[in-house]
């Protein structure tokens, strides 16, 4: 999970400017900090679990290259974020298509919170559910999975989808609704 | 407890991240309002289907990286103003040769060159990188907001008039 903080963001900038300076352990630092949101944000892109590794390592790859380019205006996540959804946008396009997405690939875990009424998920309607997820807009699923997948408040989801607090939470609101919809018109 | 606010927080009920009080608070909503209870079984239903981040994937990059930043160079071209070895001054034709070459060149080769000529290698990653840096501005984003047409766009909305829709939102919802 990312802790967008000041400290989080001082940590990262610290990082950076050593990186700059060859630091390999500092870039190493950069890549276990935020390696999982990046690939996150690459997942709920291309929907594809084998192309989202590839777009995370290309778009590192690329950050490294290019880190005079972060000015610090703006979180380092956001910035990697949007390199990844850039190199996302090139391998969809090489690629052709928007691949299905690859469920059998996505682990079902058990929800861990308080369930009422001890409902439980069935492996089917969280199927159908990711399906659905594939039809929301480019940045309605961005928010609801970086919300729900990787537990970033409203203010870090709009950081990473380029957008305020305030769109990343209507954004959401519009997907979760959507799904909502699609899962009560087609009931298990 | 509203709905706006409950269902701004199933996603941290689904994972257990949230106080006690505040999840007792939630339970009771759901108890009494259908909608929220439907969302709360999308959000759980999401939040038991995390993907996973693959596990050899952090060393992947890391290799990747290192990989590139030990050899710079290799992505990098640079002009190479040295003369070759070898080559003696005695060797080079007469200026005035050079020079009708030269004026050759420009004439006939600058409006071709114009339309073909490649970007400096590293320019058009300089350019995207940039844009990295400028998209993270809400006006520049290139991709919709799947919004019907006509819809407002959301980025352009004051936070009242965001808390105005949402309202909107959840009572049509």
């Amino acid at each position: 999970m990312m802790h967008a903080s000041r400290e989080d963001r001082e940590r990262d900038d610290a990082l950076v400017d050593r990186a700059r300076d060859g630091d390999v352990a500092a870039l190493d630092a950069l890549i276990r900090r935020h390696y999982e949101l990046a690939y996150r944000v690459a997942l709920s892109l291309v929907r594809d679990p084998d192309m989202a590794a590839d777009v995370v390592q290309d778009a590192f790859v690329k950050a490294a290259r290019g880190l005079d380019g972060y000015r610090g205006e703006s979180p380092f996540p956001g910035w990697l974020a949007t390199i990844v959804k850039n190199e996302g946008r090139t391998a969809l396009r090489s690629a052709g298509r928007r691949r299905e997405s690859a469920l059998d690939d996505v682990a079902p875990v058990a929800a861990s919170g308080w369930s009422p009424a001890d409902r439980a998920v069935t492996r089917d309607e969280a199927r159908r559910v990711r399906r659905h997820v594939d039809r929301l807009p480019e940045k309605q699923r961005l928010a609801v999975e970086l919300r729900i997948d990787q537990g970033l408040s409203f203010r870090e989801v709009g950081e990473m989808i380029g957008s305020s607090e305030g769109s990343a939470r209507v954004n959401y609101h519009h997907g979760i609704t959507k799904l909502r919809s699609w899962m009560m018109e087609e009931p298990a | 407890m509203r709905c706006a606010d409950v269902n701004d927080r199933l996603p941290d009920v689904a994972v257990g991240a949230i106080p006690v009080e505040i999840r007792h608070e939630v339970e009771r909503h759901l108890r009494g309002c259908a909608a929220c209870s439907d969302t709360w079984a999308t959000v759980q239903a999401l939040s038991a289907t995390r993907p996973t981040v693959p596990t050899d994937l952090e060393s992947r990059i890391r290799r990747a990286v290192h990989a590139e930043v030990a050899a710079p160079e290799a992505s990098v071209l640079t002009l190479d103003t040295r003369r070759p070895a070898g080559r003696s001054r005695s060797m080079r034709p007469p200026a005035w040769m050079l020079a009708a070459a030269a004026l050759l060149v420009l004439a006939v080769g600058t409006p071709l060159m114009v339309d073909r000529m490649p970007q400096a290698p590293g320019t058009a990653e300089a350019a995207e990188l940039a844009m990295a840096e400028r998209t993270l501005t809400p006006s520049v984003w290139a991709s919709d907001d799947g919004l019907i047409a006509g819809s407002p766009a959301l980025d352009g909305l004051s936070d009242a008039a965001l808390l105005a829709l949402l309202e909107e939102l959840e009572a049509g919802a």
